[in-house]
């Protein structure tokens, strides 16, 4: 059913929605690969300190090595798995607690809707990417700590889409029936105006992912994310930018296009994807 | 607003692992020296006390003492907020300068090859992360050796005093035409990332969208057919009207320009809040991150006040 109805939608779209569907699938799908069999597609083991240092890419590393003679391409292929798999994680969880809390505030209003607006725009209000330095830093480095940390600054976005899209639901005659009926909120939340969040939701994830992708190797840039020697994007580029005084500047090219191809992947994907879904609202920042 | 603002920041830097005290003085300390400066610094009375002094503090502008250089926090503060003034200022005009044109031409231009590489560059530079761009622009012009300047803000040799701290302010009151350019020199890279980045893509796709809403509107029709030329139809009529949102995406995106500063001023070296923010996180410097948070948020706030004013203003239809 909604595989149809969204191949439909699809087909009816504009040639450049089209083209940056296909490409922003195309990238993901990649990325997920490489995300899931990371540990097969590398041609060298990513930690093994080998003789071979700060070789230039060539046939046997195409990516270069490094100071310690790791293989750069290694790494990179492995860094994909960390740095992908917290910020899936991240949007996924303030994708649920955001939803469920934007849900349940439009949809009760009153006292409840006012505590949980204003602890949403109180997070709101720092400049977001600050805000996850700091979290990460009350949280300490590691993997689900980071994604908390970039999962925490995206609450407000999820909340703020869903409880405007609620409000402008609840009143409908199909809800007030439901309510007649003594239906429970939690049910009618479910039942009828989830299904209207669908379109939006998908877009924002999409978009959200890229951002949190951003986020996560800033911190890991600024050596707030995950420490070395896992290869995580951010962290590789900033050790490789080290090296730029010495000539390597493989080190921090083929880090760096990593994270910005997969950021471009995602944010071409969920542009194209709001071009033929159209929510009605989605602010991203 | 503010208040919760404040009262948010206190507890999240009360909630942080890592004793000060232990960090000031090294773990070997005796535990009555511990004692006798936990009191000094007022560590030690009920959290609730501890609370309404700090509210006193941040609006009195009393923002402590860092406690790694021991210097007050205000005067940290003061000599690093300049440079971050002139980064926020730099990237805003870049953004402003480039963004709207390149907004406008692919609007007018709807479906041409210059609309569409004009749509494909905007997602290229919105999907940049800065630290990217900023490390291959050092790469590039560390091999192009005296093109450009890659860290600091100006040349160790030179020396300039410090009247309101912004370098290209000071040399001009100083009729210093050299240190002049080389200010300005050593602004390019930094600001070039910044603006680039973090508000040129969002101000061009708002200001396409904008304009292309506005030129399918009735008055764009009645304006044309008055026989008006079309750059006064475009420029007086519609571009007016397309720069509420656009003044609008400038004060949203202003705070991911703050956050920008961090990354950027570490890349660059650049002596600003930025770079004073992460030594202060990687120190646990307490006071001055509470401080330069607070002062963010701050002007976040106010941007967004600005904008809502300016709104007023150019939309005479909105009143207050």
């Amino acid at each position: 059913m909604a595989v149809r109805r969204y191949a439909r939608l699809y087909r009816s779209a504009s040639f450049s929605a089209k083209i940056m569907i296909v490409a922003g699938v195309a990238v993901c799908v990649t990325l997920v690969f490489l995300l899931l069999f990371s540990r097969f597609l590398t041609p060298y083991d990513p930690y093994e300190f080998t003789p071979d240092r700060l070789s230039p890419p060539s046939w046997n590393h195409i990516m270069g090595t490094d100071r310690l003679g790791r293989d750069t391409f290694s790494r990179v292929i492995t860094g994909t798995y960390w740095s992908l798999t917290i910020a899936f994680v991240s949007v996924i969880s303030s994708l649920a607690v955001g939803s469920f809390l934007g849900a349940v505030s439009g949809y009760m209003g009153g006292r409840v809707d006012t505590v949980l607006s204003l602890i949403m725009d109180a997070i709101w209000i720092f400049p977001t990417f600050v805000l996850a330095l700091v979290v990460a830093l009350v949280m300490g480095p590691g993997l689900i700590n980071t994604a908390i940390a970039v999962a925490v600054v995206a609450l407000p976005v999820f909340f703020r889409v869903i409880r405007s899209q609620t409000l402008a639901i609840r009143d409908q005659a199909f809800v007030e029936a439901e309510r007649l009926i003594n239906a429970k909120p939690l049910y009618i939340i479910r039942r009828h105006i989830a299904p209207f969040y669908v379109s939006s939701l998908i877009v924002l994830t999409s978009l959200r992912v890229a951002r949190a992708i951003l986020t996560v190797s800033g911190l890991g840039f600024l050596g707030l994310g995950i420490p070395p020697p896992i290869p995580e994007w951010g962290t590789e580029l900033a050790f490789g930018r080290l090296e730029i005084a010495s000539g390597a500047w493989w080190l921090s090219v083929f880090p760096g296009f990593f994270i910005f191809l997969s950021i471009l992947g995602f944010n071409v994907l969920g542009e194209g994807l709001e071009e033929i879904l159209r929510p009605v609202t989605v602010t991203n920042r | 607003m503010l208040f919760i603002l404040l009262t948010v920041i206190f507890f999240v830097m009360r909630i942080l692992p890592g004793d000060p005290v232990t960090i000031m003085v090294g773990e070997k300390a005796p535990p009555e020296e511990m004692q006798r400066i936990r009191h000094f610094l007022g560590l030690d009375r009920p959290i609730e006390v501890q609370f309404y002094s700090f509210l006193g503090d941040m609006f009195t502008g009393n923002f402590g003492e860092s406690l790694v250089t021991h210097r007050p926090v205000i005067l940290e503060l003061s000599s690093a907020y300049p440079a971050t003034v002139e980064l926020a200022v730099g990237a805003t005009l870049m953004g402003v300068v480039i963004g709207i044109p390149l907004g406008l031409v692919t609007a007018l231009k709807r479906g041409s090859v210059v609309d569409h590489s004009g749509r494909i560059f905007t997602f290229w530079t919105y999907s940049m992360p800065e630290f990217w761009l900023g490390t291959l622009l050092q790469i590039y012009f560390a091999v192009q050796f005296g093109m450009l300047p890659t860290s600091g803000r100006l040349p160790a040799t030179m020396d300039l005093r410090t009247i309101t701290g912004l370098m290209t302010v000071d040399s001009l009151l100083q009729r210093n035409l050299g240190a002049f350019v080389e200010a300005i020199r050593y602004l390019i890279l930094p600001t070039v990332t910044l603006g680039l980045v973090t508000l040129m893509p969002q101000v061009s796709r708002i200001a396409r969208a904008s304009m292309l809403d506005q030129m399918r509107e009735d008055y764009i029709i009645t304006a044309r057919a008055k026989g008006l030329p079309e750059k006064i139809v475009l420029y007086r009529h519609a571009l007016r009207n397309a720069l509420l949102p656009i003044v609008s995406i400038i004060g949203l995106s202003f705070s991911g320009l703050l956050g920008g500063t961090v990354l950027v001023e570490t890349i660059f070296s650049f002596p600003g809040l930025g770079r004073l923010l992460v030594s202060g996180l990687l120190n646990r410097d307490f006071p001055v991150v509470q401080a330069i948070v607070f002062m963010f948020s701050i002007v976040v706030v106010a941007v967004n006040t600005m904008t809502d004013v300016l709104f007023a203003v150019l939309d005479p239809r909105v009143r207050y």
